[in-house]
């Protein structure tokens, strides 16, 4: 069972039905410092950690929860990630997170909605009949994670962003779709709003917190850093790197400099080569096996956990600022680039974008059928958003961000740290949204909110910007270490079916070479966690045959 | 050309001249002196600068070591592999850098680290293949025709 300490909610909505309720507490029994927090006739939650607030209604009560900040009125809670449950007269509502970020899993049955913030909860609660859902398989290998609801687990959905579950007290269940950010488009929205949301967030967030910044040499952690520094103006901010593992060094460097010029503390976390296999296991755990994306960043959360545990105490836990939707909201990450293939087909190559060569890694077969499943999920996501002028923006998040970027924070840093994204707060992306295109070209915003408090940070080159060719630095990933890991982890059974009997057989160097390369890299990651996956949970299938991913 | 005049492939950095850390085209390796022997330790804006350079010109960076303690400085970490000096400390170097990037030498400071870091291979960005690559790519009209193709 997952052995991290992350904060953790879970529990049942709709028809009382003891079985779910055993299930539910074997699993609160389980984990440490798990308590019932609300216990209503149309429901039960569970949680541990985390911030909540509490809400008596006059015919019944609401409960907010989330990994970082939750304001105490409900009337507050708008701008400010959080899981909501509401008890009622005839039933409870559950609301996901209006970004999304925040993960939250459910299972429907006849007897209403068991959730979780954290899916091996919920599989343990029900630990009977698993069936893996093989696209979503395909999706966590060669695509950022499962995407449009989908997990590694049949009938296990991720809630959208702004999804909201009616659940009646008899278990009939009704879903509606609150999500608001599709509908914001240019309307004349200037940088002075931008920077007055992202200020105004940053400062609430921050009060009477020590701030971590998980600072890198771009420009999303830049800006969060500088405005926490010269306008929060916290009691303690302390700045933490480490190597996002690219073959090169740019990013510490770039990072030291940000930490110099603002005069705060800066810690630098080496990847160590040896802990390579315990990071991966961890970091799989803590994210669910959902994706293999950020592996990287374990060095930097031990860094933390580190610190935390050298003041013994002494200090509250701190807030930690990420820069998750920087890219998309502020930056211009994912602006069309039209090459000959349209708009469209543009978008999908970006989501298939680990399988759009020839894999050297994956049998043909298997590269093709996960290649057409994640299309076929994408395209109704690009379709929907195709005419939208922010629409690459809007797709890549649901396709890219959510599945594969939004567990760094909340699943695996929200174990050492309370979590703010104030680029992904509803107030911030609406004033950003509201921008005309044109005012994000080229990543000029960052600049031109940077120039009004730190004219140095907004003219100090970012390392995306010098990144050398060759790149000089040594992975970790590649190091002859990692190499002979990885190769037992993939070799195994079930999983080496999916690869090519070549590259089973090819040498380290070979490897080496594949893992020095995005795509390969990235595939070898995902079959890597799948193996870990069925490592986790292989008993409690019904059924499991891996030729289903490509069959 | 005497051997005294042969071009020096391996630069030992200077704490108290940051000046003489700007390196020639020749050099091809850095050797950092750790903490234990007076080597920089923190990643001060002056150091950031050569280091800068190291990088974008693909320069191995080499920690030489002598104490475990040198190994955990953040200009250590920074340092793409290390050559110990002392075998006790060897075992802890792998640990962090991996097999393939630790070097052992007998003494510290002096010819015998040079002669192990001077077997180093060329460093990828100054391979001849590569200085052909860059030069004919410069040429005006080429970068965009191999755009062309490449697309």
């Amino acid at each position: 069972m997952n052995a991290t300490a992350k904060p953790v909610l879970f529990g049942h909505l709709g028809k009382r039905s003891e079985p779910v309720i055993t299930g539910l507490e074997k699993v609160a029994r389980s984990r440490p410092g798990v308590e019932r927090v609300l216990d209503r006739v149309a429901g039960i939650v569970f949680a541990r950690g985390g911030k909540e607030t509490k809400t008596e209604l006059p015919r019944g009560a609401a409960w907010g929860w989330s990994t970082g900040f939750i304001p105490n009125r409900r009337e507050d809670l708008g701008d400010f990630d959080h899981i909501l449950v509401e008890f009622g007269d005839n039933g409870a509502i559950l609301h996901g997170s209006q970004s999304g970020t925040l993960p939250l899993y459910i299972l429907e049955s006849r007897e209403g909605v068991t959730f979780s913030s954290d899916l091996d909860a919920l599989i343990n609660s029900c630990a009977h009949n698993i069936k893996p859902d093989y696209a979503g398989l395909g999706q966590m290998i060669a695509a950022s994670g499962p995407f449009s609801g989908r997990t590694t687990v049949a009938g296990i959905q991720r809630v959208q962003p702004g999804e909201v579950l009616n659940i009646s007290a008899t278990g009939e269940i009704e879903k509606q779709d609150e999500w608001r950010w599709s509908a914001l488009s240019p309307r004349g929205s200037t940088l002075d709003a931008v920077r007055e949301a992202l200020w105004e967030h940053i400062q609430v967030v921050t009060r009477e917190q020590d701030v971590i910044s998980m600072l890198s040499g771009g420009w999303d952690s830049r800006l969060l850093l500088a405005g926490a520094f010269h306008v929060a103006k916290p009691a303690r901010l302390t700045a933490y790197t480490t190597s996002s593992d690219t073959g090169t060094v740019m990013e510490e460097l770039v990072a030291a400099q940000v930490a110099d010029h603002l005069e705060i503390n800066h810690h630098i976390a080496f990847p160590e080569r040896s802990l390579f296999l315990e990071d991966f296991r961890t970091f799989g755990a803590a994210v669910d096996y959902q994706t293999a994306f950020h592996v990287w960043l374990m060095p930097l959360l031990r860094a933390v956990r580190a610190q935390n545990a050298h003041e013994e105490n002494r200090r509250p836990r701190p807030l930690a600022l990420d820069g998750l939707g920087g890219g998309l909201f502020i930056g211009s990450s994912f602006s069309d680039e039209i090459d000959g293939g349209g708009v469209k087909e543009g978008r999908l190559r970006g989501i298939t974008r680990y399988l759009n060569s020839e894999s050297r890694v994956l049998r043909s077969e298997v590269a093709n059928s996960i290649r057409e499943q994640v299309r076929s999920d994408a395209v109704p996501i690009i379709n929907r958003y195709l005419n939208h002028p922010y629409g690459h923006t809007l797709s890549a998040y649901v396709a890219r961000t959510l599945p594969g970027i939004s567990h760094a924070p909340h699943s695996l840093m929200s174990e050492v740290a309370d979590i703010a994204t104030p680029f992904v707060a509803p107030s911030v992306v609406q004033a950003a949204l509201e921008m005309p295109l044109a005012a994000h070209k080229d990543d000029r915003l960052y600049g031109e909110l940077l120039q009004g408090i730190d004219p140095v940070l907004a003219r100090l080159t970012t390392a995306q910007e010098q990144v050398p060719w060759p790149r000089p630095h040594p992975r970790r990933i590649a190091s002859i270490e990692v190499v002979r890991k990885l190769r037992g982890l993939v070799s195994a059974d079930p999983v080496k079916q999916l690869v090519r009997p070549e590259f089973l057989q090819s040498t380290d160097r070979e490897w080496q070479r594949a893992l020095t390369t995005t795509a390969d890299q990235h595939v070898i990651r995902g079959l890597a966690m799948l193996n870990l996956w069925h490592e986790q949970y292989h008993h409690l299938f019904s059924s499991f045959d891996l030729e289903e991913v490509y069959r | 050309m005497t051997s005294r005049e042969v071009p020096k492939k391996v630069h030992f950095y200077d704490n108290a001249e940051n000046a003489s850390n700007i390196v020639g085209s020749a050099v091809q390796t850095i050797v950092i002196p750790g903490k234990s022997m007076g080597g920089p330790t923190e990643l001060s804006s002056e150091i950031v600068t050569v280091f800068l350079d190291y990088e974008k010109r693909g320069l191995h960076t080499v920690l030489e070591a002598r104490q475990r303690g040198d190994f955990y400085t953040s200009v250590a970490k920074v340092c793409r592999g290390v050559v110990v000096t002392n075998s006790e400390i060897r075992q802890e170097a792998v640990s962090l850098w991996g097999e393939e990037h630790v070097l052992s030498a007998v003494s510290a400071g002096g010819s015998d680290v040079v002669s192990v870091c001077s077997s180093l291979p060329t460093p990828a960005a100054l391979t001849w293949r590569r200085r052909v690559r860059n030069t004919v790519r410069d040429l005006p009209g080429v970068g965009k025709i191999l755009k062309k193709i490449r697309s």
